[in-house]
């Protein structure tokens, strides 16, 4: 039941996780990925601006070009009130998720 | 530093963006790998090692040409119209058509008023026109309306008769001396307005008729549908056959196109000329 869905959840959170607080580029997130999963989780420039741009037309980011003093102009992506209600959706259903593979096979995230 | 923009641009060629759109990822794209070819240079990798590895990402299998394929909306290419100049004009113009549509269709409100525009213009105009075409420039329906000339009195100074309309009214003897001496025409006839009575009984029927001298027929070059017309044989004092001549649409409308129309008597009778003509 959570198979296809879960997969396809689970870098979607990723990213709506990461720019819940503040705005990021796109550069910021896959190195954000990188160093906080420590190298486990990558997202190589191929991947991750698809699934950007298919978040976007989905609604539930919003990208906007900055141009800040002494930096390249770029492009930042900030949560949107329906990705936050998807990302609380998201995170429960992983949270469900842990939950019975736990029960199941004793996998105890910490 | 490695030229990002031209091989990321070379690569999205094939997805036929828009041309924003493609300047967009480019610029977007060309600063991630920016961003990772410096970060590789700062933990010591050479330059061409750091230039390789970040363009690694953005090549290897095409992924993110194929995963934009799947987000991204080309531009619908129009078909290509071959055949002879004509051929391909029309096909330009149904392509400018269509895209004329579509514009249409994406902005009702503009629509709305170029066509209400568009609507009152033409309307306005063809009124305007058809009354001038009615006034000015439909010629009358007579054999030469080119050669036509209104005679006027032009020194009015003792003169007798009714001059209280625009066409000044003279006695029945100077109109006959200005049809028999008159050198400049080749026809002349006078004509005078009268509204007559046509009801048997009852509610009045008021027909604006004109008198008309017995040539005026001959001189306008008109020919009846049915009966004859006056000839100047009839234009005598005391007529004793006083009769009239009525218009088509008057024959269809009252008479139904009858026949006997012919032979139709009206209560008030037309009777002769009562001694005034009118230059014409």
């Amino acid at each position: 039941m959570l198979g296809t869905e879960v997969k396809r959840g689970s870098t979607e959170m990723l990213i709506l996780a990461l720019v819940e607080d503040r705005p990021r580029h796109g550069y910021e997130i896959a190195k954000l990925i990188d160093q906080r999963s420590d190298g486990v989780l990558q997202f190589h420039v191929a991947s991750l601006y698809p699934l950007l741009y298919r978040l976007e037309k989905r609604g539930l980011i919003a990208g906007k070009w900055v141009e800040k003093a002494g930096e390249r102009r770029r492009r930042f992506y900030k949560l949107t009130a329906e990705g936050k209600t998807v990302l609380a959706e998201q995170r429960q259903t992983w949270k469900e998720f842990f939950a019975a593979l736990d029960r199941v096979a004793g996998i105890n995230p910490v | 530093m490695p030229d990002w923009k031209a091989e990321i641009r070379k690569r999205l060629a094939g997805l036929n963006l828009s041309a924003t759109r493609e300047i967009e990822i480019i610029e977007e794209v060309s600063d991630h790998i920016e961003g990772r070819y410096e970060d590789l240079l700062a933990s010591g990798m050479s330059e061409d090692d750091a230039s390789r590895c970040a363009l690694a990402d953005f090549i290897e299998n095409d992924m993110l040409i194929q995963g934009l394929l799947q987000v991204e909306r080309p531009i619908r290419q129009e078909p290509l119209v071959s055949g002879s100049g004509k051929t391909q004009m029309l096909g330009q113009l149904l392509q400018d058509l269509r895209f004329g549509a579509r514009v249409l269709v994406k902005n009702p409100g503009f629509t709305l008023i170029a066509v209400l525009s568009l609507v009152l213009g033409i309307g306005a105009n063809t009124a305007i026109f058809q009354l001038l075409d009615a006034v000015r420039m439909k010629a009358l329906p007579v054999k030469a309306p080119q050669e036509l000339a209104e005679i006027r009195i032009q020194d009015m100074h003792g003169a007798r008769g009714n001059f209280s309309t625009n066409y000044n009214a003279v006695t029945f003897p100077i109109w006959e001396q200005i049809r028999d001496r008159q050198q400049g025409f080749s026809g002349i006839f006078a004509w005078a307005t009268r509204d007559y009575n046509l009801a048997q009984g009852g509610e009045v029927l008021l027909a604006k008729t004109l008198w008309m001298s017995g040539d005026a027929f001959n001189v306008l070059g008109v020919q009846p549908i049915l009966g004859r017309m006056f000839t100047a044989a009839d234009d005598q004092r005391g007529c004793s056959t006083p009769g009239a001549v009525i218009s088509h649409s008057f024959w269809q409308r009252e008479y139904g196109g009858e026949a006997g129309v012919r032979d139709h008597t009206w209560a008030e009778s037309f009777g002769a000329a009562d001694g005034k003509g009118r230059g014409a």
